[in-house]
């Protein structure tokens, strides 16, 4: 059996090292297996700090199998998508246990290195076992053809995308996309659209400062060109449908995606409860999407909308942040909110929602730790490429 | 407020364990939450200084650290064998270590080359920032100038309008002439901007390309 407090302690001592760490961890990889380099993108800094999240996490699980399996299993199948297969495992398996050796010195011994190489086989094992299971029922990843590109203000762009095989989401969901033009990097988009006959997904994209994806989707990528998209991820902004209550909607910028996906998904169920959408922006400009969202309003009698400008020097009368002018109206216990936007304002709206009294489990956002992977277990949301 | 950061306060001081290190990446991307309004805060740019900078510092003893650990390794490995040599034996070869390890000058030439292509990846992103942001900002400021002037132009054409009437003055008229004069003022003022702004594009354009490094691309696509 796997001795959990020894693996723990040393990888304790290794992590002490820092960036150093994984920076050996690659070098040696790319030296003992030159070709799994073409697997990473050129920079490896928020890689570097990925990967030792993602050890860590395993490590400090690795006595508690029912949070680590399930971990493992997500972290198998979503692999695929990076074109990593069975072969590699060894690979870096060999690159793990020669960095732990390298870093441990004298502490190293023979019986330490037998408990982290069984360790690495199971762990590697139920990756790919997983990733096997999920070969059987989904590809690696979608290839999604861009039909139309639109610049709507001076940084976001809507694009629509036709997945080539039936691509399976649920409103709320994000989907991890690379480009052609960034090979290699995967940033994570919600749909704007609940699923539609014809296939497409529509995908706001806000072009963040010095942001790779983000400037190459408004900026570069051209009709026709090929998208891949990974397996749907995600269950925080997601709607069940057997339960009921009314929805209080907040967003911010193009966190009004997923959240226009969530009406849509209510329209498709028979429009069964009401929804209010507080759609914040700083300037009347920046509500890029107002008439889909005015044409879904005259369609959807129980659909309320609230556009809220907070710092708008074109327009007179009172300005507010969205969650203010929502608190404005209802006490909301009795709503589910769902509140989607960059991470200050999701911070901030969740804090002033609670402050209003609504239980915090029916409070719905995701989680903004952009170095962790993979994001479906700690959340993914729409906005959120570093600079 | 707490920060929503990767590098949250709790994480920076926990009393009686040794600290797990911030990577630079980490530090260039601390998502330091802003201070509510009224209340004060060190400013802004000043604070990104100091991250970039502290960044670069903290890549520049992570490299002086390994080059460290390299030459220690050579050192350890040299004394060996020269005590081997010295001994009366003869000096028999110890065991193959059990792991399979690349040669450490490798590791070291791997790492270097790895941290200066992460560099130069940040700066040239942190350049596209700098100058994405400028010229958000300046778009903003003459929408604001032109919407100011536009108000300006409007208010002296009723002026003008009002002195000149007389008696065949009407509210729709002069309504007229202030929407008249708002809109030719502020369009010409908004072309002003676009041309502005797609120089600012293009130039971005450009940098955002630079960044697209294909050299390792010719496998895919």
């Amino acid at each position: 059996m796997i001795d959990a407090a020894r693996l723990k302690e040393s990888w304790n001592a290794v992590a002490q090292h820092g960036d150093q760490v994984p920076l050996h961890f690659y070098a040696t990889l790319f030296l003992m297996y030159p070709e799994t380099r073409q697997l990473f993108p050129v920079s490896l800094a928020a890689q570097r700090d990925r990967l030792v999240g993602a050890l860590g996490q395993i490590v400090s699980d690795v006595d508690n199998l029912d949070a680590l399996v399930p971990f493992l299993q997500h972290l198998g199948r979503d692999h695929r998508k990076f074109q990593v297969v069975t072969d590699h495992y060894p690979a870096v398996g060999a690159a793990l246990l020669a960095t732990l050796a390298h870093f441990l010195g004298p502490r190293w011994t023979d019986e330490l290195a037998r408990s982290w190489a069984e360790a690495y086989d199971v762990i590697a094992s139920v990756m790919t076992g997983a990733a096997e299971d999920a070969s059987r029922t989904e590809p690696p990843w979608w290839d999604a053809e861009v039909v139309s590109r639109e610049l709507r203000t001076f940084d976001v762009a809507v694009l629509t995308i036709r997945p080539s095989h039936h691509y399976p989401y649920r409103p709320g969901q994000s989907v991890a996309v690379e480009t052609p033009v960034r090979p290699r990097l995967w940033r994570y988009y919600s749909p704007a659209n609940s699923p539609r006959v014809d296939n497409t997904l529509e995908l706001h994209v806000r072009q963040v400062p010095g942001g790779l994806v983000s400037s190459a989707l408004v900026q570069l990528v051209q009709v026709g060109d090929v998208l891949r998209l990974g397996a749907p991820v995600g269950a925080r902004l997601t709607l069940d449908a057997s339960q009921g209550r009314d929805l209080l909607l907040i967003a911010g910028g193009t966190g009004l995606a997923p959240l226009r996906a969530l009406i849509e998904q209510v329209a498709a169920e028979g429009g069964r409860r009401r929804a209010v959408l507080v759609l914040g922006a700083r300037t009347a400009r920046e509500l890029y999407d107002m008439r889909a969202v005015l044409e879904l309003r005259d369609r959807l009698p129980w659909l309320t909308v609230l556009p809220v400008l907070s710092d708008d020097p074109l327009r007179g009368g009172p300005q507010a942040i969205a969650v203010d002018a929502a608190r404005r109206f209802e006490p909301w216990h009795e709503y589910e909110v769902y509140a989607c936007g960059s991470a200050e304002m999701v911070h901030g709206t969740v804090k002033s929602v609670v402050d209003a009294g609504v239980a915090p489990d029916r409070i719905h956002y995701e989680e903004f730790q952009s170095h962790q992977y993979p994001p479906a277990v700690i959340g993914a949301a729409n906005v959120r490429e570093h600079a | 407020m707490t920060p929503q950061s990767s590098a949250s306060s709790g994480e920076l001081a926990q009393p009686g364990r040794r600290l797990s290190p911030l990577s630079p990446d980490q530090i260039r991307n601390v998502n330091l939450p802003r201070t509510t309004l009224g209340r004060r805060g060190y400013s802004e740019p000043e604070v990104d200084l100091l991250l970039r900078r502290l960044a670069t510092e903290v890549e520049g003893w992570i490299a002086e650290n390994t080059g460290l650990r390299v030459e220690n390794e050579r050192l350890k490995t040299a004394w060996r064998d020269w005590h081997r040599r010295n001994q009366p034996d003869g000096g028999q070869l110890e065991p193959l270590p059990a792991q399979r390890q690349p040669n450490p000058d490798a590791v070291l030439l791997m790492s270097r080359a790895q941290q200066e292509a992460d560099s130069l990846v940040a700066q040239a992103q942190d350049y596209a920032r700098r100058v994405t942001e400028h010229a958000r900002s300046q778009y903003e400021d003459v929408l604001r100038s032109a919407q100011h002037q536009a108000r300006e132009e409007a208010e002296s054409a009723v002026r003008d309008y009002r002195a000149r009437a007389g008696t065949a003055y009407t509210a729709e008229i002069e309504e007229l002439e202030r929407r008249l004069a708002w809109a030719r003022t502020f369009l010409g003022a908004i072309q002003g901007v676009e041309v502005q702004l797609k120089a600012a594009r293009e130039a971005l354009t450009l940098e955002v390309e630079k960044l697209g490094i294909t050299a390792l691309d010719s496998s895919r696509r």
